[in-house]
């Protein structure tokens, strides 16, 4: 039986559909889990056989959210505290801002300076590989040290101290990414601007920047997302006063038994944010990551 | 602003102000030196809070300073780095990390070029799927490990749930520890696949269409056309990717932590995880400098072996 040409081309189409949309409940079947257990009571949790569909195997409830402390509850305190919560939350935001700033500050300048100017005592290739090679340190090489020096400087458990360490992590990547997309500006314009009187920092500051703003947004994204997910140094650097979300989060099942409706409903707590940045930001995600791996 | 400057401006060279004209306070304040001004900043940076604690920690590292009760610290010499080549946990750990970084980002690569090409069509609804794969990515490692502690429970949790509808025998998962390990590494799959699916489909996307063209009037199969004609052409950016995850996951800590704490036994314990038990649980900061450090050691050859092997020096400028 011949298959004519067309036939072909139409299974293949549909295979390859049938592929994408397997692999896509694949990715999203673990978040949708998590998304719907948090909205489950307890006794629905944990249960076997599990309960996938809310409102046909389950009563969705808010009972989590009010056992964490987010939403006021009849019955009185719950499991956890609020303000545990929204504090850590609170360091999570300035720590993620922090960080972002400083890196984003740090890096634009430095990537500006190698992009538009030729060093003499080093070359260029070997500065931008000092700062590149900062972020392949693995961190477990700074914890120690930063635990003994944060101690003595009294940084220990503070805001400022973790975006100082955030900050080690993000500023090589800030410097990697606006480079790549300083590269796309054309020298010309700084050459006329300066011809104009214009000092580089007005320069940096009034024509590269706007230029480069979806490099900006990448970056900013990025070191953003970074910092909120940190945890090695979160958990070591941090106790009480300057704990972050993950940190928090991940202390939770070391002491009782597990409550999975807690968890989940934190665990949104701390993907929600991400992902509508994600959503918001989509494009310059790709396009930063993509930039810096193409030229 | 730029005071008396000659400027040599011609078509080929860009314009240079000589250096060193005026006082030094007119030079220290003048643009000419704008280009260390904007550098120093971070390299001093680097330097304080980058270079010095690691020499901080090479110091640590020969001492013997065990935080506890009446403890002296002492010069040890060389005995962190003898008991470290004496430490079977060291070498099981260290085990541990390369089978899970050569497993994960091996699956990874595959998997994720593969959805790009088949991605890298004129299909209906593509960046519906675009955003729908990379949302793995941006969930936090943390949620991301209770997530998949929760399906991987091996009673209540949805995958042995959805194996047995399907008559297949339950897994342990993380409960054994001849699973554990691989259990980690599907969940770090599932996490990361998106990251190199996304940067190879941008990749391919840009590549010029002419080679495709040639090809199909020559009569090539879709075989060969992918081995002589996209994998060369976008081998660098492969390389880009795989050498960004490799990176990423020699440090893997995270979902670790919150999987499995290492466990059961310390069959899913990283290097990173055993370091900061031994630094800063157990509190011995001599040893577990010298563990950190020498893991150190081995990022740097590993990474200085990839950028040969790769040649993406030259990416870097």
């Amino acid at each position: 039986m011949k298959i004519s040409q067309r036939t072909k081309k139409r299974l293949g189409t549909s295979l390859i559909y049938f592929v994408l949309i397997v692999v896509a409940v694949v990715m999203i079947f673990p978040l949708y889990w998590t998304f719907v257990t948090a909205f489950k009571e307890p006794r629905d949790a944990f249960t076997f056989p599990p309960k996938y569909i809310p409102y046909l195997q389950f009563k969705p409830s808010l009972f989590a959210f009010k056992d964490i402390g987010l939403l006021p509850s009849a019955e009185g305190s719950g499991t956890h505290s609020a303000t545990a919560i929204l504090g850590t939350l609170r360091n999570s935001i300035v720590i993620a801002v922090g960080s972002t700033v400083v890196s984003v500050v740090l890096g634009s300048l430095a990537a500006y300076a190698l992009w538009n100017f030729r060093f003499r005592r080093w070359k260029n290739k070997d500065i931008a590989f000092f700062i590149l090679s900062q972020r392949m340190l693995p961190p477990i090489a700074l914890v120690i040290p930063y635990f003994i020096l944060y101690s003595r400087l009294h940084l220990l458990d503070t805001v400022l101290g973790m975006i100082i360490a955030h900050t080690v992590a993000s500023a090589p990547f800030v410097v990697w990414i606006m480079k790549s997309f300083f590269n796309s500006i054309p020298k010309e314009l700084i050459d006329s601007a300066r011809i104009d009187g214009c000092s580089h920092f007005s320069a940096l500051w009034r024509i590269v920047l706007p230029l480069s703003l979806p490099g900006l947004a990448a970056t900013s994204v990025f070191t953003t997302i970074f910092s909120w997910n940190e945890l090695l140094f979160a958990i070591t650097l941090t106790f009480n006063k300057a704990r972050t979300f993950p940190a928090l989060v991940a202390g939770l099942t070391h002491g009782s038994a597990a409550l999975w409706w807690d968890i989940s409903a934190m665990l949104l707590i701390s993907m929600v944010p991400v992902f509508l940045f994600t959503m918001l930001f989509q494009r310059y995600i790709v396009s930063g990551l993509t930039l810096g791996a193409i030229k | 602003m730029i005071k008396g400057a000659k400027i040599k401006y011609s078509t080929t060279q860009r314009a240079e102000v000589p250096l060193r004209q005026g006082s030094f306070l007119q030079r220290m304040f003048s643009d000419q030196y704008s280009k260390y001004y904007m550098l120093v900043p971070i390299i001093v940076y680097f330097l304080l809070i980058g270079i010095f604690p690691l020499i901080f920690s090479f110091v640590l590292s020969f001492l013997n300073w065990d935080v506890g009760a009446g403890k002296q610290i002492t010069f040890a010499g060389l005995s962190n780095y003898v008991e470290l080549i004496r430490d079977t946990r060291f070498w099981q750990t260290l085990q541990n990390t390369i089978i899970f970084t050569a497993a994960a980002v091996s699956l990874e690569t595959i998997l994720g070029f593969g959805l790009a090409l088949l991605l890298n069509r004129n299909l209906r609804g593509q960046s519906v799927f675009r955003v729908l794969f990379i949302l793995p990515m941006m969930a936090t490692p943390v949620a991301v490990g209770y997530t998949w502690r929760m399906l991987y429970h091996v009673t209540n949790g949805p995958i042995n749930h959805m194996l047995g509808l399907l008559h297949l025998p339950y897994v342990p998962w993380l409960s054994s520890s001849n699973t554990a390990l691989m259990s980690v590494i599907i969940t770090d799959v599932w996490q990361w696949t998106p990251f190199i699916f996304i940067i190879l489909l941008a990749g391919l996307r840009s590549l010029p269409k002419e080679p495709y063209e040639a090809a199909a009037v020559d009569g090539a199969s879709s075989i060969q056309t992918f081995f002589y004609i996209t994998l060369p052409m976008i081998s660098s950016v492969l390389a880009i990717a795989i050498l960004l995850r490799l990176v990423e996951a020699v440090k893997i800590f995270d979902i670790l932590f919150v999987m499995t704490a290492g466990g059961p036994g310390i069959s899913t314990e990283s290097s990173t995880m055993y370091a900061k038990i031994v630094g800063l649980g157990q509190f011995r900061l001599g040893y577990g400098a010298a563990i950190a450090y020498a893991l150190l050691i081995l990022s740097i050859i590993f990474f200085m072996i990839l950028t040969k092997v790769f040649r993406t020096e030259k990416e870097i400028e």
